[in-house]
């Protein structure tokens, strides 16, 4: 039988790992994912959870041992954060070429320097072209629902993924959380089945030279995977409601139907927007939320049909690609060019490094998007001592008071 | 919804106050959020926590800091002097204090509600904590919900059993004992 | 990936196709291969005996006893004998000690603990029956180790001897503290059971002659040591004991003392032993040495010895003239000072006019050893007198061989040793056999710069400790006990192995090809090997070098 605790969102991470019977964790501790892989730990050393739970020295090397445990038949499992995810980079992309449906959780921390344990989103999306699936939580039971989401479309395409949360936010909130029936994820979730079967009776060579004849079919056939692995999430998604009682989309509206103005958003921020977009609709704007849960594979089709003929779409980017805009934002308009009835896209960064993004702060970019005519690609929300605006023209660097004194 | 802050130093049990109390209400068909301010922690300093519980016909949840928080647990009296604990708070609000102090000697002014429980000296009682260190935590949820009734002390028990990691008995007993003997005081 | 043509005809990720990895062979990307070479340690280098040390000292740490005491037996029968009186040459140049300042390996002892332990284990048996008769004549550690390995190559031997007892030097010569005489016999003893027949009280030129041993043997070794002191010179020479005599009698069980005060003329290693017998017989003991310390051929071990059992040392002296006064010698001593060196590289002893008298109640002398060769036919000698030998002590006889001290003069017991294996082999060549013999070609010196200490413990060295109640003047027992198998076990472990392969298993560990295989031990793939050279920065012994594929045959 399904039960209701009430967990923060790293447990819920935890019993994610835990319902999707993965067999092989390898980890290295960091926070805010700390609780994550500590839980696991001990539910592996109880005996709860009959997995092996190896210790590394360096996400580099968790990544490493995920990828030797997939390609060896078993499910494996990591979780890490900032400043980890960066360091696993290059095993990233060896589990991608090795077309291992591995399944990490990343809980989104700022990276340093300055050093900050506080939420954004640039850690996870540095990681956009690697060829990982990538899901966006929202809520502590997505922290769990999406790794066996993930896993199930992940071990069909033979791609891996990885669920984003949200730094403290969801990672150490505490919220009511249903932990489905284990027959029932069991029934969703068949044994993983792998690829290549490593047997030491027929020794063969895996991850070997390739040269410039034979590489790039085997990347058209990760492009070609990671596309099908598109409608491959609607339908786990849909089968997600038929077995586990809740349905999963890549992309999620509220209020869209009348809408004029849309805001998307992506991650935990996503409940004071939606909030916003109520009190919006009770000052009189018709206005609606797209929430963005799968951005890779990006669904640029879903977009496409949802934004067309809106009046404005204001994106609020929990991130910032330095020197062009948020990253959501750029997405959003590289899927609409050309496209008929395309609205204009207001890029709005909001909440770097952990600042508070509130219902107000939704309701003062709605503000500004109301009145604001040209589309700008980074208007910038919250930077002490600036309007909402684009950059300012005529910044210079300032150094520190102490050197000009020396000087 | 109903937004909870907990003032409290390290060691004193202000995070396992909050997971508790939503507990509480979670237990009674509420919708709840628990977090602690994400700061380094240690023994002593001062630390906030928070909560937010469900009302009837609530049915979204917003996740961003709590500013303006309906009702405060102080944990330690002397953080009413230090750490500004009343910023923020909405007017008719319950101030529920540790303290061996009767309401209306706190100073506080009287837009807010106060209710004060020798919280320390139920804790000690029951040896939670150290005679220098006592936890107070289920005790001062004892005087809160005696003072807002926003969960019984029904769940409250209940969530203490669920929450409170050793000695449950006392920390029962600890709840109990804060409910009754906590000091009121209505001063709009 | 040939005959792939369309993106269908791919496999999903980067794997060979065949099951074996016929694309993969990265072995063809070498330029040099690392190889397991066959290079020598210094320590086997500077054994007269060449006995591949690192060799049996890793049989011993693997509990390989027999092997360990085959792999010595095959240069050195007498690792009991050279375990306790070696001047241990091989530590001279350890690695170990060169590269880290530490001290070398306690070879000596870890070979005499091996010798002890061998007395339990069998000899190699004696190869098919040659029937030919050979004699050997002089049954000290030359002729015992013709002995041997003539009897070991399947030839009968008969050893000849002109005492009571087998053993020459070892048992008459070498004071019983350093050297008991249960460990000759017993030694003696193995001799006999590979079944080597001696005889005793008989001597070359009393009893036979070499013509009549001609007649009677397919071949003759020859190693009647060197027996005689050599004359001092000195005025009165007939007042002076010969201290090799003075050595006999004291390990007959015989020697006297003439009074309580005496005097050793000379500075070598009889001299040290005639002084310490002396003294554990009671005497005052004065050494009289024209020299100092510094020139001494004495083993700088039984010079300490000596000075640790109470004997004084006069440098820079030597006696002119003895002359009798009562029972007292009176000795008149000539001081001397050390002008240019000689040819021997030793600063020579110049006389300064000076001189003064001492006084003693017996003079030993012990100035060096000579052979008396007159016993052999003339057309043996050469025009000094000396037995003109070939290098592996051939004679004009085609089947007459002579070595050791005989051969030299004196020296050292593993030189006298080598001396009779190399006439042995002459000797089985020459009947026109070819019996299995280690080989003598020179291999190259690991040098201490190859050595890898990283993966090195490092203890402290063991030395044989001193025997309880052994150390008192007046006691014969051995002086010092054989180290116990655990201390055995803790000094091999500072061995650096150089050149041996101990399968320590480092190149396995470090290979990031896993292009070690390990069976017993490590073997090189060389199909998968792609001549990082990895393996041969981290061997610790420096065994693996690379080598230039080029150069190495295909054939």
């Amino acid at each position: 039988m399904p039960e209701r605790l009430l967990l923060t969102g790293n447990h819920a991470a935890a019993y994610g790992a835990m319902l999707s019977k993965a067999e092989v964790i390898s980890a290295y501790p960091i926070t805010p994912q700390t609780m994550i892989v500590e839980l696991l730990s001990e539910l592996t050393a109880s005996g709860r959870m009959p997995a092996k739970f190896i210790t590394v020295e360096s996400e580099h090397s968790a990544m490493a041992a995920c990828v030797g445990a997939s390609s060896a038949g078993a499910r494996a499992y990591t979780a890490t954060s900032g400043q980890g995810l960066a360091l696993m980079h290059e095993m990233l992309h060896w589990a991608v070429g090795a077309r291992l449906p591995i399944v990490l959780t990343n809980v989104s921390r700022a990276m340093a320097p300055g050093w900050s344990i506080w939420c954004d989103q640039n850690d996870i999306l540095s990681q956009r072209d690697v060829g990982w699936m990538m899901l966006f939580a929202e809520s502590v039971q997505e922290a769990q629902d999406f790794i066996i989401w993930m896993y199930r479309v992940a071990e069909q395409v033979f791609l891996p993924g990885m669920v984003g949360m949200d730094a403290f936010i969801l990672s150490h909130t505490a919220e009511p959380l249903i932990v489905h029936d284990q027959d029932a994820v069991d029934a969703y979730l068949p044994k993983f089945e792998p690829l290549y079967d490593l047997d030491p009776a027929q020794p063969r060579a895996y991850g070997g030279l390739v040269n410039r004849d034979h590489y790039f079919e085997l990347r058209y056939k990760i492009y070609e995977n990671m596309d099908r692995a598109g409608q491959l999430l609607v339908e786990a998604g849909e089968e997600f409601g038929d077995v586990l009682g809740h349905k999963y989309t890549p992309l999620e509206g509220y209020l869209l139907d009348d809408a004029e103005y849309v805001f998307v958003s992506a991650g935990a921020m996503t409940s004071n927007v939606r909030q916003a977009v109520r009190d919006m609709r009770e000052k009189g704007i018709k206005a609606g939320l797209l929430r963005v849960i799968a951005f890779r594979p990006f669904p640029i089709d879903g977009i496409r049909s949802i934004l067309a003929g809106r009046r404005k779409v204001a994106v609020l980017d929990r991130n910032m690609s330095a020197g062009h805009s948020g990253i959501f934002a750029e997405e959003i308009r590289s899927a609409l060019l050309g496209q008929p009835d395309a609205p204009p896209v207001y890029g709005y960064i909001v909440g770097i490094g952990g600042r508070d993004v509130r219902v107000e702060t939704a309701m003062d970019i709605c503000d500004d998007v109301l009145v604001r005519e040209e589309p700008e690609m980074a208007l910038f929300v919250g930077v002490k001592g600036l309007p909402i605006g684009p950059l300012r023209k005529d910044a210079s660097i300032r150094p520190l008071q102490p050197l000009e004194v020396m000087r | 919804m109903i937004e909870l802050r907990i003032h409290g130093r390290g060691g004193q049990g202000a995070v396992v106050a909050s997971k508790t109390l939503a507990q509480a209400a979670f237990q009674a068909g509420r919708y709840v959020q628990s977090y602690p301010d994400y700061g380094v922690e240690r023994r002593g300093a001062p630390v906030v926590a928070f909560a937010r519980i469900a009302e009837p016909g609530d049915d979204l949840f917003v996740r961003q800091d709590i500013r303006e928080p309906h009702h405060l647990l102080i944990l330690d009296s002397t953080l009413l002097d230090s750490a500004n604990p009343l910023a923020g708070l909405r007017n008719g609000g319950w101030v529920v204090v540790n303290t061996s102090d009767p309401p209306d000697s706190l100073g506080i002014v009287p837009r807010f509600r106060v209710a004060t429980v020798d919280a320390s000296e139920i804790a000690r009682r029951h040896q939670l904590g150290t005679a220098a260190q006592p936890v107070v935590n289920t005790a001062i949820l004892g005087a809160f919900v005696r003072a807002t009734s926003i969960v019984s002390l029904d769940d409250l028990l209940t969530a203490i059993d669920h929450e409170v990691p050793v000695k449950v008995e006392e920390n029962r007993m600890a709840a109990t004992e804060a409910f009754e003997q906590t000091q009121l005081e209505v001063t709009v | 990936m040939s005959g792939l043509e369309h993106v269908d005809d791919y496999p999903e990720i980067p794997v060979s196709l065949a099951s074996t990895s016929t694309i993969l062979k990265t072995g063809a990307w070498r330029s040099v291969r690392p190889i397991f070479a066959n290079r020598m340690a210094p320590c086997s280098a500077g054994c007269p005996a060449g006995v591949r040390i690192p060799a049996y000292i890793d049989d011993i740490k693997e509990g390989r006893l027999e092997a360990a005491y085959a792999t010595v037996t095959a240069r050195n029968p007498f690792p009991r004998i050279t375990g306790r009186v070696c001047p241990h040459m091989c530590e001279d140049n350890c690695n170990l000690a060169i590269t880290t300042g530490e001290e070398s390996i306690s070879i000596r002892s870890i070979e005499r603990w091996l010798g002890d332990a061998g007395m339990d284990l069998p000899d190699p048996a004696a190869d098919a029956e040659t029937g030919k008769r050979i004699a050997v004549v002089g049954s000290g550690p030359a002729g015992m180790a013709a002995a041997y390995y003539l009897r070991r190559t399947g030839h009968e031997v008969t050893v000849f001897d002109q005492r009571p007892q087998p053993g020459g030097i070892l048992r008459y010569g070498i004071p019983e503290y350093r050297l008991p005489s249960e460990v000759v016999d017993e030694e003696i003893a193995r001799l006999e059971s590979m079944e080597i027949n001696f005889h005793n009280n008989v001597a070359l030129g009393r009893d036979f002659t070499l013509d009549d041993l001609e007649a009677a043997y397919a071949a003759v070794f020859i190693a009647t040591g060197a027996g005689q002191e050599k004359l001092t010179g000195i005025d009165g020479e007939g007042l002076l004991e010969s201290g090799l005599d003075f050595l006999e009698a004291a390990n007959r069980g015989t020697a006297t003392l003439p009074g309580p005060r005496c005097a050793v003329v000379g500075g070598g290693n009889v001299a040290m032993d005639v002084a310490r017998v002396l003294r554990r017989l009671g005497a005052d003991v004065s050494v009289l040495y024209r020299r100092t310390a510094n020139e001494m051929p004495a083993i700088a071990e039984e010079y300490e010895h000596a000075v640790a059992d109470g004997v004084h040392f006069h440098w820079l002296v030597l006696p002119r003239t003895i002359k009798k006064d009562g029972a007292q010698l009176r000795v008149t001593v000539e001081e001397m000072w050390l002008g240019e060196p000689d040819e021997s590289g030793r600063l020579r002893p110049e006389p300064t006019g000076v001189t003064c008298e001492m006084h003693f109640d017996g003079v030993f002398s012990a100035i060096g050893e000579t052979a008396d060769t007159g016993v052999f036919p003339p057309r043996l000698r050469n025009d000094d007198g000396w037995l003109d030998l070939g290098e592996d002590g051939e004679t004009v006889d085609q089947m007459v061989f002579a070595g050791g001290d005989l051969a030299t003069g004196p020296a050292t017991v593993i030189e006298a040793i080598v001396a009779g294996r190399r006439a042995a082999r002459a000797i089985d060549e020459q009947l026109g056999f070819s019996a299995v013999w280690p080989a003598e070609e020179p291999l190259e010196v690991v040098p201490p710069k190859d050595i890898n200490l990283t993966y090195m413990p490092h203890h402290d060295r063991s030395d044989d400790h001193a025997a309880a109640g052994a150390t008192a003047p007046a006691s014969f027992a051995e002086e010092t006990d054989t180290l116990s198998e655990a201390e055995i076990l803790e000094e091999i472990d500072r061995c650096l192995s150089c050149g041996h392969c101990n399968n320590c298993g480092t190149c396995f560990v470090f290979c990031p090809d896993g292009a070690i295989i390990w069976d017993d031990g490590p073997r090189i793939d060389h199909e998968f090997c792609k001549g990082c050279g990895i393996c041969v920065a981290e061997c610790p012994g420096h065994v693996m070098v690379l080598v230039n594929e080029r150069d190495v045959s295909h054939a």
